[in-house]
């Protein structure tokens, strides 16, 4: 019975090592490669974690498999072994540990100020933001400065609208300010490998590079209702050409009077 | 420990096997594509007024005049609105004293405004000739001229005013499609145009959303066969064929509107049948 | 220590026993309506051969699970126009359609509507298709051959179905089964979601008489109801947004037809009017009357309200039905904003009663108490309510929230044709001119330093280039 126990706890961790083996051939991983420049870098930190991990992982697993398998072949008659602790021991399982972590904190410091600390962002990003993206139950509504001028905090005549759609140019760091009109819900594009939780009252930049156009998907990570599931939009990367000429269709619609010749629909 | 285990043990099992076997139809009956039929269009029906016609031309006729007559006691309603008084537009609307026309009283307790009308034409009966000319729907300081009638279907209904203020006519009926359009003030051409297309079987009501005191009561029939009491709760119907009818009497006071859903009268040929209807004050919800 | 009691087996049994029932199939159902239920039992039911409302309006729509396409109404039913190129009677009737390939026939089809011919209207049941060859074997013989060059649809009523299905996975929450507006979410939500069976929606590019064409129903699903709990579903396939489309003009399209019928019960056979009837005669006796009017003149009537909804609904598609400014919109000044302000607080318009005077939404309107013209009894609260008895209070133009659209166009609409169902009334009489000044009024009213400072626009004020210190 002991027996079955230590192949017990030696059967699923070397089953989730063969997991996270197979998983990006069968496509249970994270989309690959990101592509923005931030995602090859918080990949980076992501393989570096794992990779300490695992290797913490594989070694106590094994201490505990080789400690149970060692308990279960013991022969009945055999005496216990009593441990009064060891303080060697006990040091070097702090210590160790706690410079990995330091080490960790450390390493990613770069990155996180590159994602959190405005005065990080790339001066292009910080120029002006492409666009706010107000989160709201269960759908994400984008605010575009009238062309020509610069988006502010508050709405301006002119500023365009559209909902679950946003145009922003590639290849080009980009900004947009993040709000909710609600609730919590967060902004994340798992191409990009973008998250930013939308808090209520704050206005938060986020800034990215995508690095080729395209159309990504937006998620929201941070539940917030019924619809929380549902609550995707587009995110439509293509040049800044193409980005200011989709701005004046906006703009041409949204300045709609019914009366102009217009052969489609209002 | 043993029985522990065996609990566990089915408690897992027993939720496993449901969820994996009983969940798979969860919700089958929404995503379930559903079967369609399809239905003939059938042929449309057409209002047998036709055949009736025909048989009309010499139809023995009588008629009706009664007098409507409000007993149990009550008195005629306060003024709505007194002159001068602070109401909204008061300029227009309080220029004058305006009755609170729910309830009109006459001379010896009669009752205006009640409507006294067949629910369907008889058989045999001469359909309703549509006016050529439209029906003209006023309003004066704030009130709806005239305040109770009937208007012939498919006749056009023009919205006047002879007020300097705004008026919208928003009107609520039952089976024809509501109309709300704002009347120009001092409109008297009637811009405001509309038609009853169907009979209904009791009056509707016309209200004004700016002025929310202001109220009309509009009965379109498909036939000539109503009438509604005038100052002195007087009312007479004519040309009604022959025979045993019931008549409805409604009144929007009353509770309920009907103040007597059948009001059975015998007309006999070339005679007119006087009757008095009786309205108990007991019916009125003021 | 521990051991499996009785109470304990018992317990396991019952979590299972609620495990296993909440997992049962689910059967829908459209539930008659609170009118309909407002009428004596013998006017929801009927008898053999003078159906009540309930069994005819379940002879012409089915229920969810087995919905019926009835070809009077102007509804896309889906499925493939083809023509019939040959006709094999026999054990097993076989049609042959001409196949085309440029426009290839639907993999699966289960049904074959004649649309010409001698069969027009007819539908059979295909138990075997082929669809590259285009042959179908009907379940039952039709009764006259069909001709060849006879036209049909072939896999017809996929479109519903697929309306169907997707209706009930993504608007029924809210909306309810029957295009109720009673959702289980529903009771959560202000406002409260749509209810279809009037045939009503707020937000259309019609003039006030019509109903919604199928591009406003489309609008609304595409860019969501801002300010309110109707999302965008702009992500959704083109074909899903069209299935949808239909699907609720076929739920309103049933609401309005289980209206009409129960307008012509409603006043002499509802519980309240037989409850009063019953003082002067007896119950024998109204039912008796009921059931003559059931069974002599509903059919004919039931006929005539398909008729209505046909005509109604396919008006609204016609290009007069449309609101058509008759000028362009006046250019945008501070004087065209300060002459709508003007109209705005004029007698003539009288906007300020229910907008205020600020366009805050808080004019006197909004305190009066007033009565349902349904009922004649007061509302429970003060204040304007549209026609499924909520709370509907002017809109607060100051938030820049724009339901039905913020485009000039959509601000005209509203004002040239009301807001069908609210009080909000139809300004058809007020030239387009004055209208496109209110328009520009309205929607710089959120950019007012001041209320009524809208002569002074902001909007010169706003190229300014300043740098983007948004913290």
């Amino acid at each position: 019975m002991k027996k079955f126990w230590a192949i017990f706890f030696w059967f699923w961790p070397l089953v989730a090592l063969w997991l996270c083996a197979v998983a990006p051939a069968n496509n249970w991983w994270f989309p690959s490669p990101p592509l923005s420049t931030l995602g090859h870098q918080i990949d980076g930190l992501f393989y570096l974690i794992l990779i300490i991990v695992a290797v913490t992982f594989i070694g106590t697993q094994f201490a505990l498999g080789y400690a149970l398998w060692k308990g279960a072949t013991k022969g009945s008659g055999d005496k216990a072994w009593f441990s009064h602790g060891s303080h060697k021991l006990e040091i070097i399982w702090t210590i160790v540990p706690a410079f990995i972590l330091v080490f960790i904190s450390l390493t990613q410091l770069d990155v996180l100020a590159e994602i959190r600390v405005i005065s990080h962002f790339p001066k292009e990003a910080r120029k002006a933001p492409a666009a706010e993206v107000m989160a709201r139950q269960f759908e994400w509504r984008i605010r575009y400065a009238r062309p020509g001028t610069e988006l502010m905090n508050e709405p301006r005549p002119g500023d365009l609208y559209y909902v679950n759609e946003v145009h922003v140019p590639a290849v080009q760091p980009t900004m947009i300010n993040l709000r909710t009109q609600d609730v919590q819900h967060a902004f994340f594009v798992p191409r990009l490998r973008v998250k930013q939780d939308a808090v209520p009252g704050l206005i938060i930049p986020v800034w990215f590079e995508i690095e080729q156009a395209g159309e990504y998907e937006l998620l929201c990570a941070e539940l917030c209702g019924w619809g929380h599931y549902k609550m995707k939009a587009r995110i439509i990367a293509e040049t800044p050409e193409q980005v200011q000429a989709y701005l004046s269709r906006l703009e041409q619609e949204q300045n709609e009077d019914g009366v102009a010749d217009e052969q489609s629909s209002q | 420990m043993k029985s522990l285990k065996l609990f566990c043990g089915l408690v897992i099992t027993g939720f496993s096997a449901v969820s994996i076997l009983g969940c798979g139809s969860y919700g089958g009956g929404a995503g379930v594509v559903p079967e369609v039929s399809f239905i003939a269009a059938g042929g449309a029906e057409e209002a047998s007024t036709e055949s009736a016609a025909d048989a009309t031309a010499e139809l023995p006729v009588g008629s009706l005049k009664g007098r409507v007559v409000l007993s149990g006691g009550a008195s005629s309603l306060p003024l709505l609105i007194a002159k001068g008084s602070a109401v909204k537009d008061a300029e227009v609307c309080a220029a004058e004293d305006v009755p609170d026309e729910r309830l009109v009283l006459g001379p010896d307790n009669s009752v205006a405004n009640v409507f006294v009308y067949l629910a369907k034409a008889p058989k045999g009966a001469k359909p309703a000739v549509v006016p050529a000319d439209p029906f003209l729907f006023d309003q004066k300081t704030c009130r709806f001229l005239p305040h109770a009638t009937i208007i012939p279907v498919k006749q056009t209904v023009k919205v006047l005013s002879n007020d300097s203020v705004a008026h919208n006519t928003h009107t609520f009926p039952n089976k024809n499609a509501p109309t709300n359009s704002t009347v120009n003030p001092m409109d008297r051409d009637g811009l405001v145009s509309f038609a009853y297309t169907k009979a209904e079987a009791v009056p509707l009501a016309v209200k004004c959303d700016f002025h929310a005191w202001m109220s009309a009561w509009h009965l379109p029939l498909d036939h000539s066969f109503g009438a509604v009491s005038n100052s002195t709760g007087e009312f007479e119907i004519a040309d009604i064929p022959a025979g045993k009818h019931s008549f409805v009497v409604w009144h929007e006071a009353a509770n309920g509107g009907f103040v007597q859903r059948k009001l059975e009268v015998e007309i006999k040929a070339g005679e007119t049948a006087e009757v008095s209807v009786d309205y108990p004050a007991s019916l009125l919800k003021l | 220590m521990f051991r499996a009691s009785g109470l304990t087996s018992l317990s396991i049994a019952g979590l299972l026993l609620a495990a296993a029932s909440g997992c049962s199939d689910f059967q829908s159902s459209f539930a008659p309506s609170k009118r309909t239920l407002a009428l004596i039992p013998e006017a929801q039911t009927g008898q053999q051969g003078a159906p009540g409302v309930t069994p005819l309006v379940d002879e012409k729509f089915g229920d969810p699970q087995h919905l019926k396409a009835w070809m009077k109404l102007p509804v896309e039913w889906g499925g493939k126009a083809s023509s019939v190129s040959a006709f094999e009677a026999g054990d097993q009737p076989l049609i042959r359609l001409t196949v085309d390939e440029e426009s290839p026939l639907p993999e699966k089809a289960g049904r074959l509507v004649f649309t010409s011919g001698t069969l027009a209207g007819k539908s059979f049941e295909i138990t075997s298709w082929d669809s590259s060859a285009g042959t179908a074997i009907l379940a039952s013989a039709p009764e006259t051959a069909p001709e060849a060059g006879d036209s049909c649809t072939v896999d017809a009523g996929s479109l519903l179905q697929s309306g169907r299905v997707l209706y009930m996975r993504h608007c029924s929450h809210c909306h309810g089964t029957a295009g109720d507006g009673n959702g289980p979410t529903a009771q959560y939500l202000y406002p409260k979601p749509r209810d279809y069976r009037h045939g009503v929606f707020k937000f259309t590019s019609t003039i006030d008489s019509s109903r919604a064409t199928r591009d406003d129903l489309l609008r609304v699903l595409k860019y969501g109801i801002p300010g309110t709990y109707m999302p965008s579903f702009l992500l959704m396939k083109d074909e899903e947004l069209h299935a949808l489309v239909e699907y609720v003009r076929f739920l309103a399209m049933r609401g309005e037809y289980e209206r009409k019928l129960v307008n012509e019960l409603a006043s002499d056979y509802s519980s309240k009017a037989v409850e009063s009837r019953l003082q002067s005669e007896s119950r024998g006796d109204v039912v008796k009357e009921l059931q003559e009017f059931l069974g002599e003149e509903m059919a004919g009537i039931a006929e005539s309200a398909g008729d209505e909804l046909a005509e109604t609904w396919t008006v609204s598609e016609a290009e007069e039905s449309r609101v058509a400014p008759s000028v362009p919109r006046v250019e945008d000044t501070p004087e065209s904003r300060q002459r709508g302000r003007d109209l705005y607080l004029g007698k003539a318009l009288n906007c300020a009663n229910c907008h205020g005077i600020d366009g805050a939404g808080n004019g006197p309107q909004t305190i009066a108490f007033e009565k349902n013209p349904e009922t004649d009894e007061l509302y429970g609260e003060a204040g304007l309510h549209d026609v499924w008895g909520n709370l509907n209070q002017p809109r607060n133009l100051q938030t820049g929230i724009f339901r039905g659209g913020r485009r000039p166009i959509d601000v005209f609409n509203r004002i040239y044709a009301g807001i069908k169902g609210s009080s909000m009334p139809a300004f058809k009489n007020t030239p387009h001119e004055d209208i496109w000044h209110v328009v520009n009024y309205v929607l710089s009213l959120q950019f007012e330093s001041e209320p009524g400072a809208a002569g002074t626009a902001p909007a010169e004020a706003v190229a300014s280039a300043a740098d983007g210190s948004q913290n």
